[in-house]
This record gives C-alpha cells, sequence and structure tokens, in this order.
C-alpha cells in the first residue's frame, strides 16, 4: 500500500508542476488555443471548482497507478517502452472516445481537443516512467 | 464659483453622440482593446467658470457610458470583462466631472488637467486625469483624456481561467474622447 502512495503522489506532484509548464508553454507558442480558454464553456476560475483542476493529477496517477499494477506484466522491453505504451492504451482506451463525446457535443475547436489527446497521453507517459522506475 | 467669489454664470455642454471610451489592457496571453463607439445618451454638463484661475466647477456633471455596448472585439473576453464590470447591475460607467481647466482659456494640443470621479462596478474613485484639446471649432470642442486604472481600485477581481493559469492583469488604460458643444 506504502509504494501505491508513494508512486501515486510522486507522479501527481510530477504532472501537477508539469500541468502549470505544459500552460505556460501553450501561453508562449499557442496563444491562439491559449485564447480559446476564454470561451465561457470554461469557468471562471476563483469558484468552488479550483481546487479540482489542481487535484487533477493525483487522481491520473493514481488511476494509472491502479492500471500499472494490475497489468504491468503485460509490457515489455525498457521504462521509456513500457511507459509510451501504457501512455497508448490510456490515450485510445481513455481519452480517445471521451474526446469524440465531447467534440461532437461541445462547441470547442478540433485543435483544442487534439492538444488535450496529446496531453493526456504525455501525462500517461510521464507517469509511466515514474511507476516504471519506482515499482517495475 | 471662484474662491474669491468671482465667477461667470452658469455655462452647459452637450456631449455629442459620436464621443468614445476606450480601454486598453493585456492578458498573460495578449494584448486587448475594448471601445464603446455607441454612445447613446445625451448628457449635459453644466458649470460655473472661475474666472479668477480659469477652471469650471461642475454641477450637472455626469457623462454616462453603457458598459453593455463595450465591444473588446474578441467574444469571449467581451464577454469576460462585462460580467465583471457587473454590467446587469451597474449598467453605466459613469465619469463625473468635478472641475477642469477651461479649454476655452488655452490652445488646441495644450493639456489641461481635470478632477474627475470614475463610478464603476458602483465604486467611485476621485482622480486627477489630464485631457488634451484636440480641436476648437465654434461652439465645438474635443477633448481628449486617459488614465491608468487598476481593477482592484473598483474592488473588481479580473478575469481569469484554469484555476488562474490564464488571466487577464490587473492594470487597464482608459481613454474617452469627448466631443462636446457648448449651449449656453
Amino acid at each position: 500500500m506504502k509504494k501505491v502512495f508513494v508512486a501515486g503522489f510522486t507522479a501527481g506532484s510530477v504532472l501537477l508542476v508539469l500541468s502549470w509548464g505544459v500552460i505556460f508553454l501553450m501561453v508562449k507558442f499557442f496563444p491562439g488555443l491559449a485564447d480559446q480558454y476564454w470561451s465561457d464553456k470554461f469557468r471562471q476560475a476563483g469558484s468552488s471548482t479550483d481546487w479540482m483542476f489542481y487535484a487533477h493529477p493525483f487522481v491520473l496517477s493514481f488511476a494509472l497507478k491502479w492500471f500499472w499494477e494490475r497489468y504491468k506484466d503485460i509490457f515489455k522491453g525498457s521504462n521509456i517502452l513500457k511507459a509510451f505504451e501504457i501512455a497508448l492504451v490510456y490515450g485510445i482506451v481513455a481519452m480517445v472516445p471521451v474526446l469524440w463525446l465531447t467534440y461532437s457535443n461541445i462547441d470547442i475547436s478540433l485543435a483544442m481537443v487534439l492538444s488535450w489527446l496529446v496531453y493526456g497521453i504525455f501525462q500517461a507517459f510521464i507517469a509511466g516512467i515514474i511507476f516504471s522506475w519506482l515499482n517495475p | 464659483m471662484g474662491e474669491d467669489g468671482s465667477s461667470t454664470g452658469l455655462q452647459t455642454w452637450i456631449v455629442e453622440k459620436n464621443s468614445t471610451l476606450l480601454i486598453e489592457g493585456s492578458s498573460n496571453i495578449n494584448q486587448f482593446a475594448c471601445d464603446v463607439r455607441k454612445y447613446l445618451h445625451c448628457d449635459t454638463l453644466t458649470f460655473a467658470t472661475d474666472a479668477k484661475v480659469k477652471r469650471l466647477h461642475f454641477q450637472c456633471r455626469t457623462v454616462h457610458i453603457d458598459v453593455s455596448e463595450i465591444d473588446c472585439h474578441h467574444k469571449f473576453i467581451t464577454a469576460d470583462l462585462r460580467r465583471t464590470l457587473r454590467h446587469q447591475q451597474y449598467p453605466f460607467m459613469k465619469i463625473h466631472f468635478v472641475s477642469l481647466d477651461d479649454p476655452f482659456a488655452i490652445r488646441v494640443g495644450q493639456p489641461l488637467n481635470g478632477i474627475v470621479e470614475i463610478e464603476l462596478a458602483g465604486i467611485i474613485r476621485r482622480v486627477e486625469m489630464s485631457f488634451i484639446v484636440k480641436s476648437q471649432a465654434g461652439r465645438l470642442f474635443h477633448l481628449s483624456g486617459s488614465k491608468n486604472l487598476v481593477f482592484s481600485d473598483f474592488n473588481l477581481e479580473p478575469p481569469k481561467k484554469l484555476a488562474g493559469l490564464i488571466r487577464i492583469n490587473e492594470d487597464l488604460k482608459v481613454t474617452v474622447q469627448l466631443f462636446f458643444r457648448k449651449i449656453g
């Protein structure tokens, strides 16, 4: 149990820092994409749900940790390859269907949806590297 | 009324409909400029001239600007800014003129100082504002003035998204172009 918490919190903390970095890079290099977040489809900051934004890396890392512990034996190769594989599985199984549904019902751009897909896969890849390093 | 009691009678200016307001600001993504081009009110300013110091003291003194006419040329920022300024509760930004150097006592292009009270979202702040006489022709004249403000002056929180990682900065530059017609 202890190793689950250590790995989950380690991955969550790294992903939290990365999420700030990714938003910083988006503002700097993709201002058109960042501009779309002014849409009233997104909540104003300062609302009671702000904490959920900061908690999301931990939700993701604990979910992926559960998945990792259950299926890590089927991933073969180096740590990088294992991390890449878990990221791809997460992207295809978890993200594509949800984002498909999101795009079909919410008026957001395809670029935004694709950026979430890439970002999600990237997050899972980082979490995968941490898990394969801490709990191979 | 002048300090020594010297004053001319009350005079009146009508604020012309082509008067405009410009609000310039920035976010951590880019810059934006919002304007109000439809000045639909017919405000009238009434004042007494203190002849000794060539200064006007206003009695009927308010220019109303319709907040729901603010257009930032970016539909989301426009909506966010109007919401931030609580346009449903406070539909007008008001500029209350307190006193002003007499624009007819100086040449076109020269600066003049005024004291105004800016009322935004129900909060009034008294500020010194610098104006320039842009043109004078008969009874018509054009004043341009600007002032740097911050949202917090008016107890307002600038719009933020993504838990504050995308945000509008505190500083705003407000510029008014006021066209007046003297009627008395």
